[in-house]
C-alpha cells in the first residue's frame, strides 16, 4: 500500500519535461551536427585541432595557443564545445567560448578564411545580444553588463576584421609577389565584397536593436555601442578601398562613389574574377564596363 | 510493448543507414526522458539540457561507429545518459573552481526554482522530489527508470549492466528507502 503511494508520486514526475524552446533549437543544432553535407562547428574545431596540433605543430608557436589546444584535445568532450556553443555572457563556459573561438582563429592557416571566421564570430555576438536584451531573469546591473561584454566583443572581432582586411590590402598594394597576389585574388575579393556588405548590416543591426532597447539601457550602452558601429563600418569601408585597389570595376555600396577602373577593362589572368563579381551582383550598376570585362 | 520495440528496431535500421530523418525520430520520441532522468541526477536544468544534448550526438556516433551491435536503441540511449552523468561528475571534480564560482553553483537557479514550481503545482507537497536527490545514486536510477520511465527490469538491467534479480532486489530496497525519507521528511515540516 505504501509502495503504490510513492509510485504514484513517483509517475507525477513525468510532468518534468525540457524547456519547448530548448528541444526545438537543440533538434536543429543535432542534425547540423551529424548531417555529412555541412561542417558543423564542433566537428571542425576537432578536425582542426586533431590534424593540425598533430602535423603542424611548429605552427603552435604561442604558448597559450598551444596550452588551449590541449586542453580542448584533452578535455573538451563535444559536451563541453556544445555547452559553451550556446553559452552567453555571465555563463561560466562564455570564457571558454571566446577562448575556443580564438583558439579555432589561431589554427587557421589561411588568411582568407581568417577574415570569414572573424566575421562569423561579429554576427554570433550580435545574436547573442539579442538573447542577453531578452533574458528575464537577471537583474538590470548584471543585464547591463552582459550586454557591455557582447557589444566589446563585438567590437574586438569587427576591429580585428578591419585589420585583417587592411594587412591584405598592404600586400595586394606592393609586399606580396604578384603570384600570391593572383592565386589568393578570387578569394580575397571574394571575402572583400561579403566582407563589406556583412559589417554594414552588423552596423546597422546593432544601431537597430540599441534603439529597440529601453531608455535606460539604451544610455548606458550607447557610447560602447556608437564605437563599435563605427569600428564596424571602417571595416566595410576597408573592404571597399581593397575591392578598389584589386582593380575591381562594381561598385559596392550606395554610400561609396563607384570607381571605374577604366585601364584594366581585359584581364586575361583573372577571367574567373570577374565572372565571380557578375555572379555575387547580378544588378550592378555599372553594367557597361561589367559587361566589357564578362565578354568571354 | 512489442510494439514499441519494432518501432525502435526500425529507427535503429535506419539509423544504421546514417538516415538524419531516423535520428530526428529518435530525438523526437526521447528527449523528454533522457532529459528527465539527466535533470533529477545533476539537479541542473542548463547541465541537464547540455548533457542531454551530448547523450544523443554519442548514440548516434555509437550506433555508426561502435564496437557493440546495438539491439536496443532505447537502453543504448539512457547508457548512454548514464555514463555521460558520471563522466560530467568526474570532470566537475577535476576541474579547478574559483571560489566564487563555487558558491555560484550551489546557488539554485532562477530556472531550476520555478521549474520546481510547476511540479509542485501538479504534486501534492510532499517532496517526492527532494526525496529522489537525497537517495544513493543506485536507488534513484533504479526507481527513475523503473517507475518514471517505466522501462521493463530486463531492460534497466541492461541499462545498469546487473542481473535482472539484483535489478528487482534493488528496486524494492530503493522503495523502501524512499519511503523512510518520505516518512522522516512528513514529521519534520
Amino acid at each position: 500500500m505504501d509502495n503504490q503511494h510513492i509510485v504514484r508520486q513517483l509517475k507525477s514526475l513525468q510532468s518534468v519535461t525540457p524547456r519547448s524552446e530548448w528541444v526545438a533549437l537543440n533538434r536543429d543544432f543535432l542534425l547540423r551536427q551529424i548531417s555529412p553535407a555541412d561542417q558543423s562547428e564542433s566537428t571542425t574545431i576537432f578536425e582542426q585541432v586533431a590534424w593540425t596540433s598533430h602535423f603542424f605543430s611548429r605552427m603552435l608557436f604561442q604558448p597559450a595557443v598551444t596550452m588551449m589546444t590541449m586542453l580542448v584535445v584533452f578535455v573538451g568532450s563535444s559536451l563541453m564545445v556544445n555547452a559553451a556553443f550556446y553559452s552567453l555572457p555571465g555563463d561560466s563556459l562564455y570564457t571558454m567560448k571566446i577562448t575556443l573561438e580564438k583558439a579555432q582563429l589561431a589554427l587557421t592557416p589561411n588568411e582568407v578564411n581568417k577574415v570569414e571566421l572573424k566575421v562569423e564570430f561579429a554576427q554570433k555576438r550580435i545574436a547573442e545580444f539579442d538573447k542577453v536584451v531578452a533574458q528575464t531573469n537577471v537583474s538590470p546591473e548584471d543585464k547591463q553588463e552582459r550586454i557591455n561584454v557582447v557589444v566589446r566583443e563585438f567590437q574586438k572581432n569587427v576591429g580585428e576584421v578591419k585589420d585583417h582586411i587592411t594587412k591584405i590590402n598592404q600586400g595586394v598594394d606592393g609586399g606580396l609577389s604578384p603570384a600570391m597576389i593572383d592565386g589568393e585574388k578570387d578569394a580575397t575579393l571574394r571575402i572583400a565584397m561579403s566582407v563589406s556588405t556583412e559589417t554594414r548590416q552588423l552596423a546597422q543591426a546593432l544601431n537597430d536593436k540599441t534603439n529597440a532597447l529601453p531608455t535606460a539601457e539604451k544610455e548606458q550602452v550607447q557610447q560602447l555601442v556608437n564605437a563599435a558601429v563605427q569600428q564596424a563600418q571602417e571595416a566595410g569601408q576597408s573592404a571597399d578601398a581593397l575591392i578598389q585597389s584589386a582593380g575591381s570595376v562594381v561598385p559596392t555600396q550606395a554610400t561609396t562613389t563607384p570607381v571605374i577602373n577604366d585601364g584594366s577593362t581585359s584581364k586575361p589572368q583573372s577571367p574567373t574574377t570577374s565572372q565571380t563579381l557578375n555572379d555575387i551582383r547580378p544588378q550592378s550598376k555599372s553594367g557597361e564596363t561589367t559587361e566589357s570585362i564578362v565578354g568571354q | 510493448m512489442s510494439i514499441l520495440n519494432i518501432q525502435d528496431n526500425i529507427l535503429l535500421l535506419r539509423l544504421r543507414k546514417k538516415d538524419p530523418e531516423a535520428f530526428g525520430q529518435l530525438y523526437d520520441k526521447y528527449v523528454a526522458s533522457i532529459y528527465r532522468f539527466v535533470f533529477f541526477k545533476v539537479s541542473s536544468q542548463q547541465d541537464a539540457e547540455d548533457i542531454t544534448s551530448d547523450v544523443f550526438l554519442k548514440t548516434w556516433q555509437y550506433v555508426l561507429e561502435g564496437e557493440e551491435v546495438v539491439d536496443n536503441i532505447r537502453a543504448l540511449l539512457f547508457r548512454t545518459a548514464r555514463n555521460a552523468v558520471i563522466d560530467f561528475y568526474r570532470r566537475r571534480a577535476n576541474r579547478e573552481l574559483v571560489g566564487a564560482e563555487e558558491a555560484l553553483l550551489r546557488i539554485p537557479d532562477d530556472r531550476q526554482q520555478s521549474l520546481l514550481q510547476q511540479i509542485n503545482a501538479h504534486v501534492e507537497l510532499e517532496g517526492i522530489d527532494t526525496v529522489l536527490r537525497q537517495m544513493k545514486d543506485e536507488y534513484r536510477e533504479a526507481l527513475i527508470l523503473r517507475y518514471i520511465e517505466e522501462l521493463s527490469i530486463t531492460e534497466i538491467a541492461t541499462i545498469l549492466h546487473k542481473q535482472k534479480g539484483a535489478v528487482r532486489v534493488l528496486l524494492h530496497r530503493a522503495l523502501r528507502v524512499a519511503q523512510e525519507l518520505l516518512r522522516k521528511k512528513n514529521q519534520n515540516g
